[in-house]
């Protein structure tokens, strides 16, 4: 069994373990935070993005 | 459009387009409630912001091995098209829902009728979101494809000068 697979699907149930109890609270106590105090101003996978093009930047050099 | 289960990602995009549908229903003429609204972006951008994580991870793993199997920009670029869509999806997502937040606050102040406008944009970004993560191989349940479906009933045009 690939232990790396069985921790990502770990983390992916408890992210949505996580998220459903915040939606519910949020809609029981009829919350309502401002969106921006709740997204970071910059993505992860945008972060994510460009580290990754940095990286193939350094292998392949430059787009054409 | 295919449609996969095998793992916790359907949960958070059905959080999402629920979150969306609810949005649509409250702004489209049924009594619009601004608390309740508020309160369906407020899960909205907490289910952008879980799903932002999960496809991060991806990114990252899925980088590593497109440069690993690339001898140029045009073979990498090949291999990350479906993750490069979603990227898109998610920041198209992450601006919508700071302009809805913007127009959902004019809106109770009374300075605009509405915010259909802004959320449909929200509606319309979810729906890319959602079909790139399938185009991606992540997960998306049939019941989202469903949900998002039922959008245009609910609300107009995205105006997308609005959401830049």
């Amino acid at each position: 069994m690939n232990v790396e697979l069985l921790l990502q699907v770990a983390k992916y149930v408890e992210d949505a373990v996580v998220l459903g109890a915040h939606a519910m609270k949020a809609i029981r106590e009829g919350r309502a935070r401002e969106v921006s105090d709740i997204i970071p101003e910059t993505l992860r996978t945008t972060m994510a993005r460009q580290r990754a093009e940095a990286e193939a930047l350094a292998k392949f050099g430059a787009q054409p | 459009m295919s449609v996969r289960h095998d793992n916790g990602v359907p949960w958070l995009a059905l959080l999402l387009a629920a979150a969306c549908v609810t949005l649509l229903v409250l702004a489209g003429g049924c009594g619009g409630a601004p608390k309740q609204v508020r309160t369906a972006l407020d899960v909205t951008a907490t289910a952008l912001v879980a799903t932002d994580r999960i496809v991060a991870d991806q990114y990252d793993a899925r980088a590593d091995s497109a440069r690993a199997q690339s001898t140029t920009w045009a073979e990498y670029d090949e291999h990350m098209a479906g993750l490069n869509r979603a990227e898109a999806a998610l920041r198209q997502t992450h601006t919508a829902l700071l302009v809805a937040q913007s127009s959902v606050n004019a809106w109770d102040e009374g300075a605009a009728k509405d915010a259909k406008g802004a959320l449909a944009c929200v509606a319309e970004a979810v729906s890319e979101l959602v079909a790139s993560l399938d185009a991606a191989h992540i997960p998306v349940p049939s019941q989202v494809t469903t949900v998002l479906s039922l959008a245009p009933v609910f609300v107009g045009q995205c105006e997308h000068g609005g959401a830049p």
